[in-house]
């Protein structure tokens, strides 16, 4: 085996794995912190991955009114334009392009009855596998209150990165 | 023949022999019948025990990189994201070179060597899932797959590793059948008409391999794509497959896809380097094999209707066993005859449950069936030894 092609894929899979963490490093460094409500969490989980909360989000299920008579099928994208009520922010409108103020990119789950579910590639929030337990028993008390919420980071192409999760005052970690 | 009678050079052959297995020059079976011409039938145990540490080393990487997988999964905070990242990569590193030094330039341990490469692919997965976690990560989980076997594709073909190459393989068609169900027209026939096809994409492929410089890689791909076409076609026989199932017409971009999936396989089966010779004896028996299959998959989402029609969908089914141990025989191929033979026995039983289950008495039902199956058993066995025998002739 030639040193030089063994070496060059090496490189190449180091590659991709920093092109992984650039990109996301990207959002994380130009992108915008804001708050979104959280609606029942719940904590599953994966081989691969450790423990997670999947998350929805108030945001995760839209007015088709607020398309403005646009129709979204299944797989589309969808610009997601954001106004700030209180302490969170709220949908203000859905577009098929890139709207001029804040905004959230997402793909359409499925659409019916009215309503739109979208996925904006912050439905996942891990957590350490030793303080699975204990997080379970928070989540339940979160779930009956219904005061938990994501601090989620999005760059200028609506991208989005959850970086903190909370229940109540106290962050989940 | 006295070919060789050194005691040295006689370890020193099968050393070199044993190098051309681990670099996928040779089969071991190649090597075995090599050590046996050069009459060091005494030594050939050395192969034997060789392939034994082979295995024995891969299931310790599988062990080592299911260890840091569950490592990094388990998520732990007091290790900085920043340091994490360098952990994995150092480690991705440090294995893939220690496993280049140890088989290519020392060449002491080179199935230690291969083994610890095996793990470096292992490692750079749990690599991509590490990162996922860090970002919390979660669009569309099939390209993490994608990018797990996009990475370590190349390394099975430059190091010609079966080891990877089976993992990739195994990857490749998980990412497959995740991502046909992301599709919006994704129906029950849609599903596993597009497997078939992929399937068909896989016999291809082997038997573009069949010659060249990666035969030894044929049987993965071929044995692969006959499991999944049969995987995907028995469903088919069972009338609970078609029950309250609505026939759609095809979506444009889906049969597109179909179509050139077709030409895909067809294109990969084609017997170029015959033609480019002008030998004499160009066989296009294997492209029209691929095609046939192709276009049964095909007509799975093009009429589906035709298969909840249970004599129609049941002659297809039996005509595809027919054309896969012929298929098996003609590729000299024992995996193929083999997957041909079990779906047969397979087919037999399920046919025998769902014609006699209501007809029959249970107890009579069972002594038939235990008869039938192991006469039926008997007989196979003695028919698949047969072929298998004269293959090896």
């Amino acid at each position: 085996m030639k040193k030089r092609r063994f070496i060059s894929i090496v490189v190449f899979q180091m590659t991709l794995l920093l092109l992984m963490i650039a990109y996301k490093q990207y959002s994380v460094y130009t992108g915008e912190t804001i708050r979104l409500h959280l609606q029942r969490p719940v904590d599953p989980r994966s081989v691969f991955s450790g423990n997670y909360v999947i998350l929805s989000y108030d945001i995760s299920t839209l007015n088709q009114s607020l398309a403005r008579g646009e129709s979204f099928n299944y797989g589309d994208t969808v610009y997601v334009a954001l106004s700030k009520q209180g302490e969170y922010w709220v949908p203000a409108s859905i577009e098929k392009i890139p709207p001029k103020k804040i905004f959230i990119k997402g793909t359409v789950a499925s659409s019916w009855g009215g309503s739109i579910q979208a996925r904006y590639d912050i439905e996942q929030f891990y957590i350490p596998d030793s303080r699975a337990k204990e997080m379970e028993e928070r989540l339940r008390i979160a779930e009956r209150s219904g005061d938990a919420y994501a601090e989620v980071v999005i760059d200028g192409n609506g991208n989005a990165i959850v970086s903190k999760v909370f229940l109540g005052v106290e962050e989940l970690v | 023949m006295a070919l060789v009678e050194n005691e040295e050079v006689n370890e020193l052959v099968l050393n070199e022999v044993r190098s051309w297995v681990d670099d996928g020059i040779i089969t071991e079976e190649q090597a075995s019948r090599i050590s046996e011409r050069l009459r060091c039938k005494g030594k050939s145990s050395t192969l034997t025990s060789s392939r034994f540490i082979t295995i024995l080393s891969v299931m310790g990487a599988l062990l080592l990189g299911l260890g840091v997988i569950l490592f990094f999964a388990a998520n732990w905070q007091a290790i900085p994201k920043f340091v994490k990242v360098l952990m994995i990569l150092s480690l991705i590193a440090a294995t893939y070179l220690i496993g280049y030094y140890l088989k290519y330039v020392k060449k002491d341990y080179p199935m230690v060597g291969s083994a610890l490469i095996f793990l470096g692919c292992l490692l750079y997965g749990a690599g991509i899932w590490l990162i996922a976690q860090m970002y919390n990560m979660n669009a569309h989980y099939p390209n993490s797959i994608l990018l797990w076997v996009a990475g370590i594709l190349p390394m099975a073909y430059l190091g010609s590793s079966s080891a990877i190459l089976v993992l990739s393989l195994l990857l490749m068609s998980f990412w497959v059948t995740s991502e046909v169900t992301f599709l919006t027209y994704a129906t029950r026939y849609s599903y596993l008409s597009l497997i078939m096809l992929y399937g068909a994409v896989l016999l291809a492929i082997g038997n573009r391999h069949r010659l060249g410089r990666y035969s030894f890689f044929s049987g993965y791909y071929a044995v692969l794509g006959m499991i999944l076409i049969h995987v995907s076609a028995f469903p088919l026989t069972f009338s609970f497959t078609h029950a309250g199932s609505a026939f759609e017409p095809v979506p444009e971009t889906l049969a597109l896809i179909e179509i050139l999936v077709m030409v895909l396989a067809a294109g990969l089966t084609f017997p170029y380097e015959a033609i480019k010779s002008r030998n004499i004896d160009v066989s296009f028996t294997d492209v029209i094999g691929v095609v046939l299959i192709c276009l049964l998959a095909i007509s799975v989402t093009a009429a589906p209707s035709l298969f909840s029609n249970y004599i129609i969908s049941n002659t297809l089914y039996f005509l595809l066993l027919v054309g896969s141990v012929y298929m098996g025989v003609t590729k000299q191929s024992s995996g193929i005859i083999n997957i041909g033979v079990v779906f047969f026995c397979l087919d037999v039983i399920a046919r025998y449950f769902g014609l006699f289950w209501e007809l029959l008495p249970t107890s009579l039902f069972f002594l038939c069936g235990g008869a039938l199956v192991l006469g039926g058993g008997i007989a196979l066995e003695r028919k698949r030894r047969g072929i298998l025998r004269a293959l090896k002739k």
